[in-house]
């Protein structure tokens, strides 16, 4: 089973991912932001990470993105930044910070199931 | 010539006296010894005829008396011897004795041969013979004796007589005339002397002649012709001086003054023709005239001159010419003649003085003219009005204008003639300039200013007088030369310049902009207050006359370290690069700068600063908003679009749909509400109160009706409306709809952040013109960091999506009340809850209430 951590401010997305990938064999995690969701990462080392960027609370989706990045013990852990911000620059930002794929809200669930399946098959 | 008289005919008054008084005499003499010997000869005959008559008749007498006897008696013997004793008379010449019939008797001398004188026969002729008849008897009864007596010898004596008288006569005349001629000669010598002295005097006027013994007449001649040559000598110096005056008088002419004869020949010649002819006076006698003058001769001057003026006292006729004359060398000049002709006098010669010429030089006065003539012209040429006026006569009148004046006012020359300039004032008189103009003129001053003048047509120009008075040798000003310029467009544009000016001035002083003049040298003249602002530099950064590099040291100072300071290039007129300061004293900000080399101008450079820290800051924020709109909008997107998706894909059971269903629903609803107030937003931001309505509205309606449409919101929530004493019937001024939506948004926040069942209060103060309405909850409240969020756009204070809302409804509180002047003041503490004041202003004291609201108030708990 591979494990899959969502953090997401917005509790209708993350049912909405939850929903997305209950046919899955995955096991769900959900953080509602950065710092939990950091947290969580470090507890549960989940193969994929859904990260929104623009959360409130101490870490955005970047900062906790570069943290599992530049941690030797999480950089496997593959990320996938969810954000409203769909310009070059922003897309820059999370090539940045090591992310390793792009989801432009509103994401379709079927997109977003092949892009994992994609992330975790090429793992 | 007067007509010989017949007294000087026969008397030649030419004689001296003394042949006249001789001749006179001789004449006398002459005359009277001829009538003399006339009425003598005459009368000596009447009286030897007479003589002769009584002679014969005497004896005749006799021889009667004595024949009377021999008569009677015939005896003709007795007769003849006694006749013959008469017969022998001396002087009888025949006696004849008749009878009484007439019968000579005797006739003695008996024969016509008698002897007689031979002397006498000549003389004998018969009217010589006076024949005396006498009767003899009674009656002549006895005859008659007739004796022929003949006056010869009468006469003879007579006339020897006569001879005698005449030849005393004679000598008594000679005599006389010797005498009268030695009387005369001695009595005429004085005469004659005085006459030599009186032709004397003409050449020695003055001499005196001495008077001897002489008779009183000549001693009152001598005295007479004394005076008369006294007065000779004075009035022959008088002469002298004045000739000499005549002749200084002409020396000093500088006109050449020339005398000229009936053939145009010099005869007298001025001093001066040496100067104005270059020949001297003695060279030109006799010379013609046309030498000088070409052209002029004798003719040439008799006509020139007969048609010329009359001068009826001196009788000359004189006329006035110009002629080129000619100078010594060929040179010809012009020359004014005046030329005069004089009357001729009777005994004048040919080389007698005709006319007198006087020649002027009139080169000078040609140039002189001609120069005049150029001013003139040239004062009339001028594009100003020249005006010249004669300050001397009451009221300072014009006396001249060229026709530019005419030309720029409209008046005609002779308008403006004779009157005061300030007539173009119109009605306009009271100008400061006009008084300035007067007390200029008065101190003999220039002047030049502008006066508004009116032309004839009555239209306004502003016109520059320069003023300079003409003074006369006193000093005092005589006349006074104005020349005007319409320099009305001058004028407008100076006016418009200076209007300008101040208007430049005063955006340069209002402007936020901040300017900073640099001068050619590159010294910093000048920089307004809104420079002096941004830097915080005081105003005696324009006293040090900083340069370009001092400037920027200075200014570099201000800003960042980390930040590079870019130096001023104001040198490069062409680029037009904005250079960005980041400024951190005295406070943080943003400039921009531009700098501008003014190469048309002075050569100055002109730097242009520009705060732009707001434009920053609403840039970043509006770029930040969009940003966060976009990510707003898109989030419930995400719902609506994710679960349709799987809706659509994906076989759910009934419950399960109806809950995505719901989570689209409300999400959709969400992103309605948003898109809502943000273009509530942009309206009310980008019409800047233009929307609003504002009324005269009571508050305690205004509450009401608000609460009431609310009222579905309420969640089981507790309200409480207390408007205090004395406030209920507060009347705002604002526009209801729009205020109630502001009241509407916070009571919603109210109640959404506040547990159901809680208490809300909705309170309201005075103070000062605006009324302050509190909505007060008892709910979550907020921490001092997102107190200070609150009116961010998109900001929530529970960001979880539990409570739902758009983070719009307090942007737009705070843009409505603030648009209407009002303030909102928010208190708030974490876990107690948060009171919202709305400040709005009062209605004016007194004003009508205007509000009336849609539907009848329910009284609401």
């Amino acid at each position: 089973m591979k494990r899959i951590l969502i953090i997401e401010d917005q509790p209708d997305i993350r049912k909405l991912i939850h929903m997305t990938l209950e046919f899955e064999r995955y096991e769900i995690h959900e953080a509602a932001d950065g710092g939990l969701g950091l947290r969580m990462a470090k507890a549960l080392l989940p193969d994929l990470m859904l990260l929104d960027i623009m959360m409130p609370g101490e870490l955005d989706g970047l900062q906790v993105c570069r943290c599992i990045k530049s941690d030797p013990d999480l950089a496997h852990i593959k990320v996938v930044l969810l954000t409203a911000r769909g310009q070059a620059t922003d897309r820059e930002a999370g090539n940045k910070v090591g992310a390793d794929e792009y989801l432009v809200k509103p994401f379709s669930p079927l997109q977003l199931i092949d892009v994992i399946e994609n992330l975790i098959e090429a793992a | 010539m007067p007509r010989p008289s017949l007294v000087t005919l026969f008397f030649p008054t030419r004689w001296r006296l003394r042949h006249q008084v001789l001749c006179l005499l001789i004449g006398v003499t002459s005359l009277t010894m001829l009538l003399l010997s006339q009425i003598s000869s005459r009368h000596l005959s009447t009286v030897a005829s007479e003589s002769a008559r009584r002679w014969a008749h005497g004896i005749a007498q006799a021889a009667a008396n004595s024949a009377a006897y021999k008569l009677a008696t015939r005896d003709t013997k007795g007769i003849e011897v006694s006749l013959r004793q008469f017969a022998s008379l001396p002087g009888v010449a025949r006696i004849e004795a008749l009878d009484q019939q007439g019968h000579v008797l005797v006739v003695l001398p008996s024969g016509p041969g008698r002897d007689m004188p031979a002397s006498d026969r000549g003389v004998a002729d018969p009217s010589a013979l006076e024949m005396a008849w006498v009767p003899v008897g009674l009656d002549g009864r006895d005859g008659s004796i007739g004796v022929s007596f003949s006056s010869k010898a009468e006469t003879l004596n007579l006339e020897s007589l006569r001879s005698d008288t005449m030849v005393a006569i004679g000598v008594t005349g000679l005599l006389s005339i010797v005498g009268a001629s030695l009387l005369l000669g001695r009595a005429l010598a004085p005469l004659q002397r005085v006459a030599g002295f009186a032709r004397t005097l003409v050449s020695q006027p003055g001499a005196q002649l001495r008077t001897r013994t002489d008779s009183h007449e000549l001693r009152e001649l001598a005295r007479a012709l004394n005076e008369a040559s006294m007065l000779l000598q004075e009035q022959h110096a008088a002469i002298h001086i004045r000739d000499q005056h005549t002749q200084g008088i002409v020396d000093a002419v500088p006109d050449a003054i020339i005398g000229i004869d009936a053939n145009g020949s010099i005869l007298r010649a001025s001093p001066a023709v040496a100067s104005i002819f270059g020949r001297e006076p003695q060279d030109l006698i006799g010379r013609p005239l046309a030498e000088l003058l070409p052209g002029l001769s004798g003719d040439d001057a008799e006509s020139r001159t007969l048609a010329g003026l009359f001068m009826r006292s001196s009788g000359t006729h004189v006329t006035r010419f110009q002629i080129d004359a000619l100078r010594h060398g060929g040179t010809s000049f012009p020359a004014e003649v005046s030329l005069a002709r004089l009357p001729p006098s009777p005994g004048d010669g040919v080389d007698a003085m005709r006319y007198a010429c006087a020649v002027r030089d009139v080169t000078d006065q040609r140039t002189l003219d001609a120069q005049l003539n150029l001013y003139v012209r040239a004062l009339e040429c001028s594009s100003n009005g020249i005006v010249i006026a004669d300050l001397s006569l009451a009221g300072k009148p014009t006396i001249y204008a060229n026709a530019a004046f005419t030309r720029i006012t409209g008046y005609d020359t002779t308008e403006a003639v004779g009157r005061n300039l300030d007539f173009l004032q119109g009605e306009d008189r009271n100008q400061h300039e006009t008084a300035l103009l007067d007390t200029a003129m008065s101190q003999g001053r220039s002047l030049t200013m502008i006066a508004r003048h009116y032309r004839a047509d009555g239209s306004l120009f502003f016109d520059e007088i320069s003023i300079a008075p003409v003074l006369d040798e006193n000093g005092k000003p005589q006349h006074c030369v104005c020349i005007l310029d319409d320099v009305t467009e001058r004028e407008r544009a100076r006016l418009a310049i200076a209007e300008r000016n101040a208007r430049l001035n005063a955006i340069f002083d209002l402007s936020p902009d901040g300017f900073v003049v640099f001068d050619r040298e590159g010294r910093l003249v000048h920089s307004n207050q809104a420079f002096l602002a941004m830097t915080g530099w005081s105003e005696t950064v324009l006293i040090e006359g900083l340069n370009l590099a001092q400037f920027d040291q200075r200014l570099a100072t201000l800003c960042a370290p980390d930040a590079s300071y870019p130096a001023v290039r104001p040198m490069v007129a062409e680029e037009n690069r904005v250079d960005v300061l980041q400024l951190v004293k005295p406070r943080q900000r943003v400039l921009t700068r531009l700098a501008r080399h003014n190469a048309g101008g002075q050569g100055e450079s002109i730097l242009y600063f520009r705060d732009v820290t707001h434009e920053t800051q609403v840039d970043r924020m509006k770029s930040e908003f969009l940003t966060t709109a976009a990510h707003e909008l898109r989030t419930p997107m995400v719902s609506v679009f994710g679960f349709t998706e799987l809706l659509l894909h994906r076989p759910v059971s009934e419950e399960r749909r109806r809950d995505v269903l719901e989570t689209i629903h409300r999400q959709s609803s969400l992103l309605i509400a948003m898109i809502n107030d943000l273009l509530d937003l942009a309206r009310i931001e980008s019409r800047q109160g233009v929307d609003l309505q504002r009324e005269n509205t009571p508050l305690a309606l205004l509450v009401k009706d608000t609460v009431e449409r609310m009222a579905g919101a309420m969640s089981g929530h507790v309200l409480h409306i207390e408007l205090g004493c004395g406030n209920e019937n507060a009347v705002l001024w604002v526009d209801p709809v729009k205020t109630s939506r502001a009241l509407t948004n916070v009571l919603s926040n109210a109640v959404k952040y506040s547990s159901t069942g809680s208490v809300l209060d909705i309170s309201s103060e005075v103070k000062g013109t605006l009324l302050g309405i509190a909505v007060r909850d008892r709910g979550m409240g907020m921490s001092a960091e997102q107190l200070s969020r609150v009116f961010e756009r998109f900001y929530r204070a529970d960001p979880s999506g539990n409570i739902p809302g758009t983070g719009l409804g307090m942007s737009l509180v705070k843009e409505i009340v603030e648009q209407q002047d009002g303030q909102v003041e928010i208190q708030s503490q974490t876990g107690e809850g948060t009171i919202v004041t709305l400040w709005l202003p009062l209605a004016a004291a007194g004003a009508s209430v205007d509000y009336a609201p849609p539907r009848p108030i329910k009284a609401s708990g």
